[in-house]
């Protein structure tokens, strides 16, 4: 053991609780934890959405999610990153993601925090299906 | 030259439009992922206009892969949001290689 937490990277079908993140990235040594929390919205190209309903390649899914945390581990070695997805029903106003980065100062925890949003976007195979008052579409982008 | 049994899995717009989460098929040796596609949009035309990038064993590939016996294959749609780009490249291949042995020795 070296003193750090274990990591926190998963997919849930449960609401995701912030404070367990910033458990699992906090350490005595960060002046920062920076929280992104991806949240559902209500109006999407001017329809109503009920809610988004996440489909995922789970195995891939955590394997894409933990190499992205191996890359934060590389750019900023001395900043921990948690990543947990929601899948299956989201409602309006719920977070589909949170991530949190712990970091010594503040200013690499956004960096560290934006970047592993993005990173997310492009390589994890995750989607989300819009479900609307009147129709439902698989949007091409989580 | 044997047959290579590839697994097939689903998901998003994919799954629904074939209405089945996986398959188990068996190719002729030489199989690329490109011909398992163009068979699956000849049984389910209302495959051929979507776009996805493949992946093999849970890797992100090329359509040109061929394909071995047991290799599990799916049709990945975009999950980019439009022209998503990076403020931060990632780290060079290299370095990730580095990352693991170092990570590997702490432990």
């Amino acid at each position: 053991m070296n003193g750090q937490p274990p990591r926190l990277c998963r997919l849930t079908h449960d609401p995701i609780d912030a404070n367990e993140l910033i458990s699992a990235v906090q350490t005595v040594a960060d002046g920062a934890v920076c929280v992104f929390h991806g949240i559902v919205r209500e109006d999407s190209r001017n329809r109503k959405v009920r809610f988004l309903d996440y489909d995922a390649y789970p195995e891939m899914a955590e394997r894409k999610m933990h190499a992205i945390l191996d890359e934060v581990a590389i750019r900023w070695p001395d900043q921990r990153a948690a990543i947990v997805h929601r899948l299956g029903v989201v409602k309006v106003g719920e977070a589909s993601i949170i991530i949190a980065v712990g970091s010594p100062h503040r200013g690499e925890s956004f960096d560290a925090c934006r970047y592993v949003i993005d990173r997310v976007k492009q390589e994890v195979p995750i989607w989300k299906k819009e479900v609307f008052t009147d129709g439902e579409e698989w949007i091409e982008g989580s | 030259m044997s047959d290579v049994r590839i697994e097939l899995r689903y998901f998003a717009r994919v799954r629904e439009l074939l209405g089945r989460r996986a398959d188990t098929r068996t190719f002729p040796a030489g199989t690329t992922i490109a011909d398992i596609w163009q068979s699956l949009s000849e049984e389910c035309p209302s495959l051929a206009g979507l776009t996805w990038k493949p992946s093999v064993n849970q890797e992100y590939a090329t359509p040109e892969t061929v394909l071995h016996d047991g290799d599990e294959v799916v049709f990945i749609p975009p999950v980019s949001g439009g022209t998503a780009s990076l403020a931060i490249d990632p780290p060079t291949h290299r370095s990730m290689i580095c990352i693991r042995f170092v990570g590997r020795d702490q432990r």
